[in-house]
């Protein structure tokens, strides 16, 4: 089920209607709320819905466990052993679905091929019986949406209940809530436990204020950057190019390029937006997943802005238990690269994702070293030369993300070298047949531009209407809603962030 | 170096004000009123499109008296006026 569809709609206000009239009968509230996002998340696949609802039993059954070990004083040895079985059998079920395909096709098969074909052809013969029988296998694998989301939410439960950062939750109806909970269920906001199982536990009351005019704003501001931006440059720019990028000049692959920057940061802020407005029409709390990422002047403020609820995540679950900064430089260099191997691995099974990963890993790496030798011999800009300093950082640091953002979309190695060949040759491009207009650049500054709505930027300069009838604020949005289903194209294109 | 953009979340000081239960719900079934006057034919015209059969059959029974109201009183014309001026152009 689709954020902007009819379907999605029907479901929200049934949902809406159910769950505030149930505001006095707790138990079947968190019965119905658990329902509602089962029955969203099955309306693609029941078999993953179940299996969603199995995760969420062994969790919280194994965060329990550990628990009850602490409390009878048990040593730490069991409860490590019993932590080190819950993140193996998350950790499994990600591989499984995500990274099997990988592993055959693109790892083991092609390094066992020439260790075969030297052995002989008996060898090269079992291997080709070998291929035949796992091939159809794997390419019956289907990935369930939003899996590498929710295990990552059920590995920050598990390890902070095991560091004794959060208790577990009261009940297993709690926390299945917290881990299914459709607004953030397939493409995040990664909510950790601490922030999202007490909401889950006490529930939101009637007579709390309902944001709703922020929840609106979200909403409707979602809706513009998917339905009219994202999805406008994705079409016209980024998909013809990235397909076939032989055949465009290089001004048309730069500005593709641009594009894919802004279409995946509307995309993916789009769905954020639209979840977290979607949980606050329900009394319920996320925390920012983006703060205009194109506004950093360096990759490591990049990171802070950019899917904020992953790079913290990988900061406090692999980053910081390898060492972080505390074991000096050069383990500092191979953490942040092992972190964002990793990160980069889980977007895809792909080896432009790893790449992807690496190109962050070691830019992060040298901009450290390099920043901190500058920090050391020359004074930092100050006066009028500091905000010169920070355009020009901005500038550069948006066309690195642009590099590696060729590497993510690229698909395989071989489009994302044929687009950076069409790149370095720079091939001029002919008038009636560029892709550059005024609407492609009009697009790309308006996708930009929507930057200034992250935290809360565009709700702090619309309060004034605040004081405005519920009915007209409500007929208001409709309005805008209209306006927008019309800028934006026939049909549903699904987000980005839905495929990881 | 860190710039000046402020950081996310929700705005220092006094939590947003918000509206009451019943404010909120007002609110909503008048977005959802207003929403489907206004996009009734279109929403149709979608659910006519769909693969026959009996979720295709229900869509369009449901779809189909509020596109006709919207047509007779004209409530669609806004968002016919807005495809074909700037939708078109900016999709075709």
């Amino acid at each position: 089920m689709l954020f902007p569809t009819t379907v999605f709609a029907v479901f929200f206000f049934l949902v809406f209607h159910g769950h505030w009239a149930l505001a006095g009968h707790p138990r079947a509230r968190k019965a119905f709320l658990l329902a509602a996002s089962l029955f969203f998340y099955g309306f693609w696949s029941w078999k993953f819905a179940l299996m969603l609802l199995g995760s969420a039993l062994v969790n919280h059954a194994a965060a329990r466990r550990m628990d009850g070990l602490d409390r009878a004083g048990a040593p730490e040895a069991s409860r490590r052993r019993l932590l080190g079985g819950i993140v193996a059998l998350n950790l499994g079920l990600l591989g499984f679905f995500k990274y099997t395909g990988f592993l055959f096709a693109d790892v083991l098969f092609p390094l066992l091929r020439p260790v075969c074909a030297a052995m002989g052809s008996d060898a090269v013969w079992t291997l080709v019986r070998a291929q035949e029988e796992i091939y159809p296998w794997i390419s019956r694998i289907v990935l369930p949406v939003g899996i590498s989301f929710f295990t990552f939410q059920a590995l920050s439960y598990v390890v902070d209940v095991y560091r004794r950062r959060t208790p577990p939750a009261r009940s297993w109806l709690d926390f299945a809530n917290y881990l299914a909970f459709f607004p953030q269920l397939v493409a995040g906001p990664i909510v950790r436990a601490a922030n999202l199982v007490p909401q889950m536990e006490q529930m939101p009351e009637r007579g709390q204020p309902l944001e709703a005019q922020r929840a609106m704003i979200l909403i409707l501001g979602g809706l513009f950057k998917k339905t009219v931006v994202a999805n406008w440059l994705a079409s016209r720019l980024a998909d013809p190019v990235f397909a076939w990028p032989e055949i465009y000049s290089g001004p048309d692959i730069l500005l593709a390029v641009y594009a894919y920057a802004v279409q995946i940061y509307c995309d993916f802020s789009a769905y954020s937006d639209i979840a977290i407005g979607t949980a606050l029409l329900l009394g319920f709390r996320f925390p920012a997943n983006f703060n205009a990422p194109y506004a950093a002047a360096t990759l490591q403020e990049f990171w802070r802005r950019w899917h904020i609820s992953l790079s913290s995540w990988l900061r406090d679950y692999l980053y910081i238990p390898l060492g972080g900064s505390r074991r000096g430089e050069g383990r500092t260099y191979v953490n942040l690269l092992v972190t964002f191997l990793l990160g980069g691995l889980w977007h895809g099974a792909a080896w432009t994702f790893l790449l992807w990963g690496a190109f962050h890993g070691l830019y992060l790496a040298l901009e450290r070293g390099v920043l901190g030798w500058l920090g050391r011999v020359v004074r930092p800009p100050g006066g009028a030369f500091r905000p010169l300093a920070v355009w020009l950082g901005r500038i550069w640091i948006f066309h690195v993300v642009c590099f590696s953002w060729i590497l993510f979309r690229g698909g395989n190695l071989e489009t994302a070298g044929a687009l950076l060949r069409g790149l370095a040759a720079w091939r001029g491009t002919v008038p009636d047949v560029t892709l550059w207009s005024g609407t492609a650049a009009a697009m790309v500054v308006i996708g930009l531009a929507t930057q200034l709505w992250d935290g809360d930027r565009l709700w702090t300069g619309a309060r004034w209407i605040v004081s405005r009838p519920a009915w007209a604020l409500g007929a208001a949005g409709a309005l805008v809603c209209t306006v927008i289903l019309a800028l934006g194209p026939e049909g549903v294109a699904p987000f980005i962030y839905f495929q990881f | 170096m860190k710039t000046k953009l402020k950081s996310a979340g929700h705005p220092a000081g006094a939590p947003p004000p918000g509206l009451s239960l019943g404010r909120a719900w007002r609110g909503l079934l008048a977005f959802y009123l207003v929403a489907l006057a206004l996009n009734a034919v279109s929403l149709h015209r979608n659910n006519e499109q769909m693969p026959y059969g009996p979720l295709r059959s229900f869509w369009v029974a449901v779809s189909a008296p509020a596109a006709r109201i919207a047509a007779a009183t004209g409530l669609d014309r806004p968002r016919e006026f807005l495809t074909r001026t700037i939708g078109d152009s900016l999709n075709r």
